[in-house]
């Protein structure tokens, strides 16, 4: 070998250093949005270990640290895991063990979203996010929720054996590399779990199902509209007729009637814009954005089997994978079967060997805005109460990724967190920060066995605010509305209250009071998000404005279940997958009465020809469906859009307070109007120009009709609603090739199979289950068992969920005899049990 | 034969080394292949090219063994889809094999380069 001259072996030597290096540190920690690809394509303990995870379980033995007894796991066709454990300790831990198996990932994004960590591994665009929830405080909550419990508390004693189970898995994915393939990808790996954990990951569905913006909104309509006018067209009680299963009578005790503010000053105006752009820039679970659900009950006077039945779809973002995981499980306390959320330890809708019951949203006000007093001449202070207090200061620190640590400081006042200083202090008094220890009562819920354990045992229940739908084995049936109603002593809590301690919080509903219904006269029981009280109940609860659903699906339901004897699964299955339109069935006669004798084009006449023979129903094959819907939207804006234009409604600033089917205030308006007041002053224009509904319904026609020529074609015939309206499973981590992309489909967000969020639909029924205490339960859920998306559990589920099918919820001893069962049985590691 | 052995006994030694080393996370171990064949042959090409037959070879056989097991292809199709590839499979099985080919050959640049400061040796130069 020729020796080359010194300097070039030195230069030789100095470049293959720096390249060698660059190499390798390009390789560990990746560039730009590709990871570090060393190890995330090691062939031994990269993203390849994905294929081996994703084989079925066969079965075996397994050494699990901290069990007291062994434990046998069987799995079924589908993924579903049946749990026999001889101890509740072990239940629980082996309940963590098969959530981290299964969906570890899932559990430590979820986690990171509570406790705002999530740019430590996506980088700083999750940053704002982060911030939020510091300033929000779902981990402050989840810490006084764990001190709250007592030692022998037995959610804190689930909670430890859950952790346990997770971090058996955790350990041993560290020793043998088999992380989920998209930990490697992103390159990290998961931090132990801890209880604290699981109390956040409750409560990020709290935030989701509770948090809300609808004080805000209305102080930009205030602001832009005025007051009488909001309130005119976003009023407390519905104009619309609604089914609130809670009929009264109520209790005499109630609170005094609200004062109006009437107004909205211009920091108060710029605090509220700034925040809701914010929020925008938020992941869509972090405010709650009306989510619906469904659930219902008869007795056994109704059914063909002569007992009580139960149904229940929670409606929420669909995602992949689930927000579920199903499980069954026997142990000494607990028999039960039916769905949990990867990263709590109980399952939360289902039923056990007495009763079942399911879930829908309550929608009630549960978060409160307060204007904060504060002056430069008092920094670090804010007025309550008579005098000047200090701010209480938490300290954060979030890691980014590839940059510095962020530090944040939380300023707290007695109403909550400051959100913002930008024209007005703005603090947030939201119920989903108080303790609630739902984890508690959920598992005395599972072990209940009348109405009366289960009453007791939501009592302390408190955020979110849930409608828990009952039914039992000896034919009864029920529904409470468990949760938080927050009463203020002062002012209107529907717009941003005074934070100086005259309009503060001074207590919550009392339970006795709080919606609630048993065994009534008319044999059904339901909730779909309408207004669960009638107009008589004496407490606020919130406006039409806030989420209370329209009632469209309650007003489909009733009419199912008042209309039908000798009910079966069977019916249940066709409720729950209807696709009936309760308004299009109300507006479109008083559409074709409009229409008639008005000169029409050969497209409108055979348009209008399609609406007149009609059923209502979205299926996807229909054209009538889209010409209905296309109507709808367009009847909205020409009644609504030349107030908004006049009045400057900020809608770029909130897309939400644009005028679309989203608004449920306004659909119950034109609702009202269109049948019962065809000359409302809100149908003429702003100038003074006189309309009424027919000529703003001809006008809407017209535009229909042009629109959809434009968008499908001339032949109204060929307007399939599914051309124009879609269903789609996004993944969770929000990367397209993993999840379902938009395919046509029927129903939209008013129709008892909902589906919600816009024009391709990306929430909806989460779960649909049917419990028929006489011939079994059966249920489904748009996804499955596994979050590795090459197993075969991925997203098995889907087919059957979209076509409308079930899957029984069979008991362990089924599974067995059927020809796929394979059973872990998990057995005391070398550290034993506690 | 002596000459066969000497040029297949190192591969194969180097084979068993970087399954082991990856086995137990060491992802670079390739880059530590390099270097050591580096040393031991001392010449540009030779060393270059025993080093890619070991590193390519390694990761590619590990890769095949698995295949024959599981679906290595779809899990390399949904990885492809997450990189934003589209759903080429071809794709992430030639990267897996380019990372290597370059941590192998960075490992024998680096080695190489510090034997030119060491004296001559003609092991390998007949």
């Amino acid at each position: 070998m020729r020796r080359s001259p010194g300097w070039r072996r030195f230069a030789n030597l100095a470049g293959a250093v720096i390249v060698t290096g660059g190499v390798i540190y390009v390789c560990a920690v990746g560039v730009g949005p590709l990871p570090g690809l060393g190890p995330a394509l090691n062939p031994a303990r990269g993203v390849w270990t994905m294929a081996k995870d994703a084989t079925l379980p066969k079965t075996e033995s397994l050494q699990i640290d901290g069990l007291n007894q062994p434990v046998q796991i069987t799995f079924d066709k589908q993924g579903t895991a049946y749990i026999h454990a001889t101890t509740d300790h072990d239940l629980f831990l082996a309940t963590g063990y098969l959530h981290a198996t299964f969906r570890l990932f899932q559990m430590d994004l979820m986690r990171r979203q509570g406790e705002g960590h999530l740019s430590q591994v996506v980088g700083a665009k999750a940053l704002p996010s982060d911030e939020f929830e510091d300033e929000l405080g779902l981990q402050r909550t989840a810490k006084q929720e764990w001190n709250d419990m007592a030692q022998d508390d037995s959610g804190r004693q689930a909670l430890l054996a859950y952790t346990q189970g997770v971090n058996d898995v955790i350990t041993a994915d560290k020793r043998s590399g088999n992380f989920p393939a998209l930990f490697k990808l992103l390159g990290y790996e998961p931090n132990a779990w801890t209880p604290i954990d699981s109390l956040v990951i409750q409560g990020d569905m709290t935030q989701t199902l509770d948090f809300d913006t609808g004080a805000l909104e209305a102080a930009l309509l205030v602001k832009s509209l005025g007051y009488q006018k909001t309130m005119q067209w976003f009023p407390i009680l519905p104009p619309d007729e609604q089914h609130p299963y809670d009929t009264g009578p109520y209790a005499a005790d109630g609170t005094a009637p609200i004062e109006s503010t009437e107004s909205v000053g211009q920091a108060e105006a710029t605090a509220v814009k700034s925040l809701l752009t914010r929020f925008r820039t938020f992941p869509i679970t972090a405010i709650h954005h009306g989510s619906n659900s469904n659930n219902w009950a008869v007795d056994g006077t109704k059914t063909a089997s002569g007992t009580a039945m139960l149904a229940g779809d929670p409606h929420l973002n669909l995602t992949l994978p689930s927000i579920w995981y199903q499980l069954s499980a026997d142990a000494p306390d607990y028999h039960y079967s039916g769905v949990s959320i990867p990263g709590v330890p109980s399952i939360l809708i289902g039923h056990n060997q007495h009763i079942a019951w399911s879930l829908t949203n309550v929608q009630n006000q549960a978060t409160l805005y307060y204007k904060e007093e504060t002056s430069s001449a008092h920094p670090g202070e804010y007025f309550w109460n008579g005098a000047w207090r200090k701010l209480k200061q938490v300290h954060y620190e979030i890691p980014v990724k590839g940059k510095a640590v962020v530090p944040l400081t939380v300023n707290l006042t007695v109403h909550g967190p400051i959100i913002t200083q930008d024209g007005q202090t703005m603090s947030v008094d939201w119920m989903g920060a108080l303790p609630s220890p739902d984890i508690d009562a959920m598992l005395n819920v599972i072990r209940a066995q009348n109405f009366t354990q289960f009453k007791q045992a939501l009592s302390t229940w408190h955020a979110p605010s849930q409608n828990f739908i009952y039914a039992d084995k000896a034919g009864n049936i029920g529904l409470i509305s468990a949760g938080y109603y927050p009463i203020v002593k002062h002012g209107d809590p529907y717009l941003p209250l005074s934070g100086t301690g005259a309009d503060d919080v001074i207590g919550t509903i009392p339970y006795k009071d709080v919606p609630q219904a048993y065994n009534p006269k008319s044999h059904i029981l339901f909730s779909a998000n309408q207004r669960v009280v009638g107009k008589a109940y004496p407490y606020y609860i919130g406006t039409t404005m806030d989420f209370f659903d329209n009632g469209y699906r309650a007003d489909e339901i009733e009419h199912f279940l008042a209309t039908h004897q000798h009910l079966t699964v069977q019916d249940f299955e066709q409720l729950q997958n209807d696709t009936h339109d309760w308004l299009a069935g109300e507006i479109v006669p008083k559409l074709e009465q409009a229409l008639s004798g008005q000169a029409l084009t050969p497209a409108q006449q055979q348009a209008a020809n399609l609406l007149n023979t009609w059923n209502g129903n979205m299926d996807g094959n229909s054209a009538a469906a889209s010409i209905w819907w296309t109507f709808w939207t367009h009847y909205l804006s020409d009644t609504f859009s030349p107030w908004w234009n006049a009045a400057h409604v900020p809608t770029k600033v909130d897309p939400n307070l644009a005028i679309g089917p989203w608004q449920a205030s306004l659909n119950e308006d034109l609702e009202t109007w269109t049948l019962h007041d065809e000359t409302n002053a809100a149908f003429n224009l702003p100038d003074g120009t006189r309309r009424t509904a027919q000529s703003v319904m001809q006008q809407a026609f017209h535009e229909t009709v042009k629109s959809l020529s434009d968008r499908l074609g001339k032949n109204p015939s060929d307007w399939q609603w599914a051309k124009l309206h879609a269903r789609a499973i996004p993944s969770l981590a929000q990367i397209s090739s993993l999840g379902i992309p938009p395919k046509g489909a029927g129903g939209d967000r008013w129709t008892v199979d909902a589906a919600d969020g816009g024009m391709v639909a990306t929430a909806g029924p989460s779960w649909r289950m049917i419990v028929d205490f006489g011939t079994g339960a059966e249920a489904v859920y748009p996804g499955g068992q596994s979050e590795n998306p090459l197993s075969p559990w991925y997203k098995d589920e889907v087919s059957a969920w979209w076509n409308g099918q079930y899957y029984p919820l069979t008991t362990a001893s089924q599974v067995e005899q059927s020809g796929f069962h394979p059973t872990w049985t998990l057995r005391p590691g070398a550290k034993g049990g506690e | 034969m002596r000459s066969v052995l000497v040029w297949t006994a190192p591969v194969i030694l180097a084979v068993a080394l970087i399954w082991v080393l990856t086995d137990l996370g060491l992802w670079y171990s390739g880059t530590i292949v390099g270097f050591m064949m580096a040393f031991y042959v001392r010449r540009t090409w030779r060393s270059l090219w025993m080093t890619w037959l070991a590193v390519i070879g390694t990761w590619g056989l590990e890769l095949l063994w698995q295949a024959q097991l599981v679906p290595i292809g779809e899990a390399a199709s949904i990885v492809a889809g997450i990189m934003g590839f589209g759903h080429s499979s071809i794709i992430v099985i030639t990267l897996t094999l380019v990372v290597a080919w370059l941590l192998g050959t960075v490992g024998t640049w680096l080695g190489l380069a510090l034997t030119n400061f060491l004296p001559s040796r003609t092991f390998f130069s007949t």
